[in-house]
């Protein structure tokens, strides 16, 4: 990944044109490759319907649309939900109507958060064991995934599934859970080197009287410890609710998810200096929603600049998923999920608290046999595949029969921000081989 | 009947597999025509039957009345099709179903060859009819090549007499008198013609094909032939045969996997009578039952696998004759590689049974009847109906000293339940209470989750499906996931008698399935099926929907049907019978 320094030296330098509004200029206009990253960012990928209409409206009203809910969210929401609170305890099942909702969801960016907070807060089914409660977790991270990250805190700190993953089910007056104070201290919110092992048993002990029973939370007010504590410099007679408060305010936490969300919707190549992050921090920090962060990025002249696009390794749910979006609006997904936990991305279990690395360690000899399986699967011909794309139809309802021709059409279908220029010493007999190929491409592992 | 022609056309190609009724007037059986060395082939003697049943006005109107159908037919999908039809209908003069069974009335043969030559014979009734048949597709095939742009693709040429047609050089075909042959290379089609003029070894000279005749009898309306001593010399059909060679594959199986690899040939007859369709398989492979799994079920005139027992909500069963303490007792010799693999299995039955040995006191105290079944749950008030509905299941066993065994069996029953409660209790998941109700004079042992709340009984947990119960009458022991079956398995086994007792003669495998219940039991659980469908298929609501509505309409159509497997003299016989049951004309 070359990094263009250009834009990135002069963001660092001034963050007030690395956050104005992007506007498009002679020299760095608005195209079908850029309307291709932003959906790519703020969604899962997109097919030529979309990125026409994004050519069309313009970057502003494009992200309009992206950062605000569509009318028929709440209907969409409901009939999800329904279909996964019948899941019955299966997180195949949930896993699979996650991978649905993300392709067709009319408000992408919103799943795209819920995934961003699940990789953050890093919930992992093999620590809860009851896949109702994932169910649950996951909804609640959708339900506060947008707001302040206060309100997020507070929710998922008390939530059973967070006190089943970090061992805090039973945390007792005499036993206040390190493990869950160290967490939320160190990978949550204010970073490591921001806090003191002291901080972690005075929050721990603010944590105390809260239990889960089954699938139950249940708070004791015997198991609570309701003595004076100081946590990150501050002597008060902490409440659970009142140290969550006290540490999302903290500036550095706020600085972790801006950093964060940052690696997520702008670049994982480069380490942005405080300059370039504070006037994101400060809005933050200051009770701002994190869609509004996640909009100033988005609309950002940064976001725009050549710096930003194929800057990220395509996660292994954004390479299905992107791939898919190319060619339909609808596919299998119970056996997506396994295929996914196979390259990396085992839905509803990041491997540690830290949830998933992303970046270069998506891309190892194993994962990218996987991509390479996963792809040929997807893309078999109709009647072989599991996932039904039905490249032949698409391709006839394009006028795209002809193989040898076609390269440059799906080079620019699957690689629309890219300048890779595709060249095949030989056409491949079948127009599946073709796209696979493209799919196969080291810049089609970027995004 | 506008609507139901497609669905005629589109039996006709199930019918092209099947026919005859009336011999080809002056021509000898098709099978005379087709060279001998077939692998496989399908001699279709009496279509009438097979043409009353398929293109009869019961199955067009229950295709017609299937979810799928009625999509397309509103959509306006079928619409081409009908053009089609009403072209096919024009060009030949006469309704569908009459051209149907004019062109299939006489039979047809179909047989394929190691070369991967096929061949099929068709006899028509009506000379002049399969001539303008022959005409119309010479008219369709030229209309679809002109739409691909590949010019005039038909071309014809003379070989003895006889004019052999082909529609892309991809197949051969020629029409001689009343009869169509059709063939996928033309030396398939010119072998025929050498045969017609020349005589020679054929089809019908082939012992494979005369003992299958045999076997198939001559009530069958058609027959199949497998030549297993030619397929078996192919790695991939011994390698599928020798899949059986294992413990559980044995034992269910008894040496039908054995017949198979003995077998030189294996013999599928069809038989249509009315709504009921038969299906006989017959292996001549001969087993020596002291030398094979077959050894443990060896039935005999007194003996056999029992009637399956009748309970409300049947919605299937399987009936074995099996020896199992026989076959545990010789599974170091029949299978050396596996037994370590049953040490953990037989430990964990010396803790249920208390350190008792479960070859020879365990086992051996079983007889070897032994029936599965599962039939539809109801549902008390006081525990609520789940979400998911799933069938009650049980085992039905006979003891030889029930005296003895049956507290021996008690003790390992509840120590199975003390294992699942601590299980659970580790998960924090409730536990089960065990209970000793009484129904008629059993005293029997039965667990229960304790109600849910009233709240959530319209919406109950998946575990109020089960509520597991043993009960001992008369020398049965009964192993059921439900308090329910396990009362009615009580009152039915207090229906047997001395004589249903004694078994079926030479049966040793019986499985039955009740079409109809089992519709019923998917239809209460349609909501998660449309679900599963969406994610497993990628359907959208609607389609998943038609998909499953299609399946339940297919479901509720079957009646009950039965399979069965007998060993007669070491040989195997499977019997499958369909009841069907049609919409009403």
């Amino acid at each position: 990944m070359s990094v263009p320094t250009d834009n990135l030296s002069r963001a660092a330098k001034d963050p007030a044109w690395a956050w104005a509004r992007y506007e498009p200029v002679d020299d760095q206009g608005w195209n079908v490759g850029l309307a291709a990253h932003l959906l790519a960012r703020a969604g899962f990928g997109s097919n030529l319907a979309e990125r026409e209409r994004a050519v069309a409206d313009g970057p502003q009203k494009t992200i309009d649309r992206l950062v605000h809910p569509p009318e028929d969210l709440d209907a969409f929401e409901q009939t999800y939900a329904e279909y996964e609170r019948a899941s019955e305890g299966s997180i195949d099942a949930l896993r699979a109507w996650w991978l649905r909702r993300m392709i067709e969801t009319p408000f992408p960016l919103l799943e795209k958060l819920t995934l961003f907070w699940h990789g953050h807060f890093a919930v992992s089914q093999n620590e809860v064991g009851r896949s109702p409660l994932m169910q649950r977790h996951v909804q609640l991270l959708r339900e506060y995934a947008l707001g302040p990250f206060r309100s997020l805190l507070q929710a998922v700190m008390v939530d059973p599934a967070m006190l089943l993953c970090l061992e805090a089910q039973k945390s007792r007056k005499a036993t206040p859970s390190l493990t869950l104070a160290r967490t939320l201290l160190g990978t949550f919110t204010v970073g490591e080197g921001n806090y003191t092992d002291r901080d972690v048993a005075e929050t721990a002990r603010a944590f105390t009287g809260w239990f889960v029973h089954r699938t139950r939370r249940q708070f004791y007010d015997r198991e609570f410890d309701d003595g004076e504590k100081e946590i990150l410099g501050k002597k008060d007679n902490f409440t659970t609710e009142s140290a969550l408060d006290w540490i999302a305010d903290q500036r550095a936490a706020s600085r972790t998810v801006v950093r964060m969300l940052y690696r997520q919707f702008v670049s994982e190549t480069d380490e942005p200096g405080d300059e370039l992050l504070d006037p994101l921090v400060d809005s933050l920090a200051a009770g701002g929603d994190v869609l509004a962060t996640v909009e100033t990025m988005l609309r950002s002249n940064l976001f725009f600049s050549p710096f930003a696009p194929q800057c990220r390794v395509k996660s292994p749910v954004e390479f299905a998923l992107g791939l898919a979006r190319c060619f339909t609006d609808r596919i299998a997904t119970q056996n997506l999920g396994p295929s996914l936990a196979g390259m990396g991305q085992d839905l509803y279990n990041p491997p540690t608290s830290a949830g998933w690395p992303g970046g270069l360690d998506w891309l190892n000899d194993a994962s990218i046999v996987g991509r390479h399986r996963l792809a040929a699967e997807m893309l078999a011909p109709e009647g072989k595949s599991l996932y039904d794309l039905n490249v032949q139809s698409f391709a006839v309802a394009h006028g795209k029969t002809d193989l040898a021709a076609s390269l440059p059409f799906f080079t620019d279908l699957l690689l629309p921000d890219s300048d890779a220029a595709v060249e095949m010493t030989s056409t491949p007999e079948r127009l599946e081989d073709l796209v696979l190929a493209i799919a196969c491409l080291p810049d089609y592992q970027l995004t | 009947m506008q609507f139901v022609r497609p669905i005629g056309v589109a039996l006709l190609g199930v019918a092209m597999a099947a026919s005859s009724a009336f011999a080809a007037d002056k021509m000898p059986p098709a099978s005379q025509w087709m060279p001998g060395g077939a692998l496989v082939a399908i001699d279709v003697s009496e279509a009438g039957d097979i043409l009353d049943l398929v293109l009869g006005d019961e199955m067009i109107a229950t295709v017609a009345a299937m979810p799928a159908f009625q999509e397309k037919e509103q959509s306006g999908e079928l619409g081409q099709f009908k053009q089609v039809v009403g072209f096919f209908e024009a060009h030949l003069g006469t309704d569908w179903k009459t051209a149907a069974r004019t062109l299939l009335g006489g039979g047809a043969t179909l047989a394929a060859y190691p070369d991967q030559t096929v061949v099929l014979i068709v006899d028509s009734t009506d000379a002049a009819l399969l001539e303008r048949f022959r005409d119309f597709a010479t008219v369709a095939a030229k209309g679809e090549a002109a739409k691909k742009g590949a010019g005039n693709a038909i071309n014809s040429r003379e070989y003895r007499g006889v004019t052999g047609w082909t529609f892309g050089g991809k197949e051969a075909h020629a029409v001689i008198g009343s009869r169509l042959v059709i063939a996928n290379k033309s030396d398939g089609l010119k072998a025929v013609v050498d045969l017609r003029e020349d005589g020679g070894a054929s089809l019908a000279d082939q012992d494979e094909f005369k003992a299958a005749k045999a076997a198939a009898g001559p009530k069958a309306d058609a027959f199949l032939m497998v030549n297993m001593a030619a397929l078996k010399q192919a790695p991939k059909v011994q390698q599928g045969l020798d899949k059986f060679a294992n413990p559980v594959g044995s034992l269910l199986l008894a040496g039908v996997a054995e017949s198979m690899r003995a077998a030189n040939v294996v013999t599928l007859a069809l038989d249509v009578n009315d709504d009921v369709v038969s299906l006989a398989a017959m292996s001549d492979g001969k087993v020596d039952p002291e030398k094979s799994s077959v050894a443990f079920a060896q039935t005999s005139e007194d003996h056999g696998a029992l009637p399956n027992l009748t309970v409300p909500g049947f919605l299937a069963g399987l009936s074995l004759y099996r020896d199992m303490h026989g076959f545990y007792a010789a599974k170091d010799d029949l299978f050396p590689e596996r037994t370590s693999q049953l040490i953990f299995f037989e430990n964990m039955m010396g803790i249920f049974f208390s350190g008792r040995d479960l070859t020879d006191e365990v086992l051996a105290e079983t007889g070897p009847e032994i029936r599965l079944l599962v039939a539809q749950q109801k549902y008390d008030e006081a525990t609520g109906t789940p979400k998911t509905q799933l069938p009650a299941f049980a085992a039905i066993l006979r003891m030889k000293n029930p005296k003895e065994f049956s507290g021996v069996m008690e003790e390992a029953w509840q120590k199975a339940v003390g294992l699942v409660n601590f299980t659970r209790g580790q998960q924090a998941e409730p536990g089960l209470v065990i209970d000793r109700p009484v129904h008629g004079d059993t005293q029997f042992t039965v667990a229960r989750f304790r109600p849910p709340e009233v709240e959530e009984r319209s919406d109950a947990d998946i575990r109020f499906n089960f509520n597991p119960a043993l009960a001992m009458p008369d020398g049965y022991l009964i192993l059921s996931s439900t308090e329910g079956l396990a009362r009615d398995l009580i009152d039915a086994v207090k229906q047997e008698t001395s004589k249903t007792l004694a078994g079926m003669q030479e049966i040793h495998s019986l499985a039955e399935v009740d079409g109809t219940n089992l519709a019923s039991i998917l239809q209460a659980n349609r909501e998660p099926l449309i679900r599963n469908n969406m994610i497993e298929e990628g359907h959208s609501r609607d389609q998943a929907e038609t998909a499953i509505d299609t399946l339940l309409a297919v479901l509720g159509h079957l009646g009950r049907t039965r399979f069965e497997i007998r060993n007669e003299s070491g040989a195997t016989q499977a019997r499958f019978v369909v009841e069907l049951k049609l919409a009403a004309k």
